[in-house]
């Protein structure tokens, strides 16, 4: 009979790739584990029940597509495929990483003041000092 | 759809020292009241410990009927494939209650988790968590810890 384990101090996970059609399967496996019987004490089977029902529902959780998408977001879609539904859209339509991080330094180099505008953003965005010419924060990004 | 009584039946669940586990049952009297049968139950349990070397663990008592009109299982059922309902809101909390031969008409037939997750749209879907979640007939039901199921969290079709 099992034993619920002692979780370590420091809570530490592993990630596991189910294909989508093994899900049915592996959920009845660890349907098993929520049986009394399978645990020595009442206590252990409390433990072990309410951590195998989590993880049946984790199964059903896609968390890598979801993970995946995020991180398209984070890219940025590139505007030529704007009218492609998110389901149809491949990595490419995306911008690359490389692009998103040369973009967030030129954007930090103007709000600390660049070189070639006098103003340092901050200190506008403070109050502490006015604009000397207009600026468009998304032009700088195109 | 008529429902007849059988017999109640009184069963002690024992462990002996290989953790293996064996029960025995005894019928009572369909008519038996409950408390006389819980009054059976507790009695009888201490007789038959001194008939075993195992330990009685614990026992349970079933009221039971029987579907006395005769019917044909549905071609394509199978008992080995069940709708999983998850409840809860933390992992502390999680349930599950299983209803055996899900329809496959009431899994999602598009989508990553086609023809696995149960479509939590379908009206006989809403109607059975809801009686769950928010009880049924004056019952709310509970998990083996005797913690409200609460919210679903998600359902699908799993295959022993």
């Amino acid at each position: 009979m099992l034993v619920y384990p002692e979780p370590p101090e420091e809570s530490t996970c592993v990630l596991l790739f189910v294909p989508v059609e093994l899900v049915p399967i592996i959920g009845a496996q660890l349907g098993q584990l929520e049986q009394r019987h399978k645990w020595a004490t009442v206590e252990d089977w409390q433990q072990g029940y309410r951590a195998f029902v989590d993880l049946q529902a984790q199964l059903m959780s896609n968390c890598i597509a979801t993970l995946i998408q995020e991180i398209r977001d984070l890219r940025g879609l590139k505007t030529a495929y704007a009218s492609v539904p998110i389901e149809d859209r491949t990595s490419d339509m995306y911008r690359s990483i490389d692009d998103v991080a040369e973009k967030i330094n030129t954007l930090i180099f103007y709000i600390g003041g660049g070189a070639e505008h006098g103003d340092n953003i901050m200190e506008i965005l403070r109050g502490t000092e006015e604009a000397t010419e207009e600026r468009n924060l998304l032009e700088m990004l195109e | 759809m008529a429902l007849a009584a059988r017999t109640m039946l009184a069963r002690l669940w024992f462990r002996d020292n290989d953790g293996a586990e064996s029960n025995c049952d005894v019928n009572l009297p369909a008519a038996t009241d409950l408390d006389s049968a819980l009054s059976f139950l507790a009695s009888w349990r201490v007789m038959v410990a001194t008939l075993s070397s195992a330990t009685c663990f614990e026992v349970e008592l079933f009221i039971r009927y029987v579907d006395s009109t005769p019917m044909t299982p549905a071609m394509g059922s199978s008992v080995l494939r069940h709708g999983v309902f998850i409840f809860g809101s933390e992992p502390s909390d999680m349930a599950i209650v299983r209803v055996p031969s899900i329809a496959p008409a009431l899994l999602e037939s598009s989508g990553p988790f086609a023809g696995i997750a149960i479509d939590l749209a379908a009206a006989d879907v809403i109607a059975a968590v809801a009686a769950l979640a928010s009880g049924l007939a004056g019952v709310e039901p509970c998990d083996p810890f005797a913690i409200d199921l609460g919210d679903l969290v998600t359902a699908y079709k799993e295959q022993l």
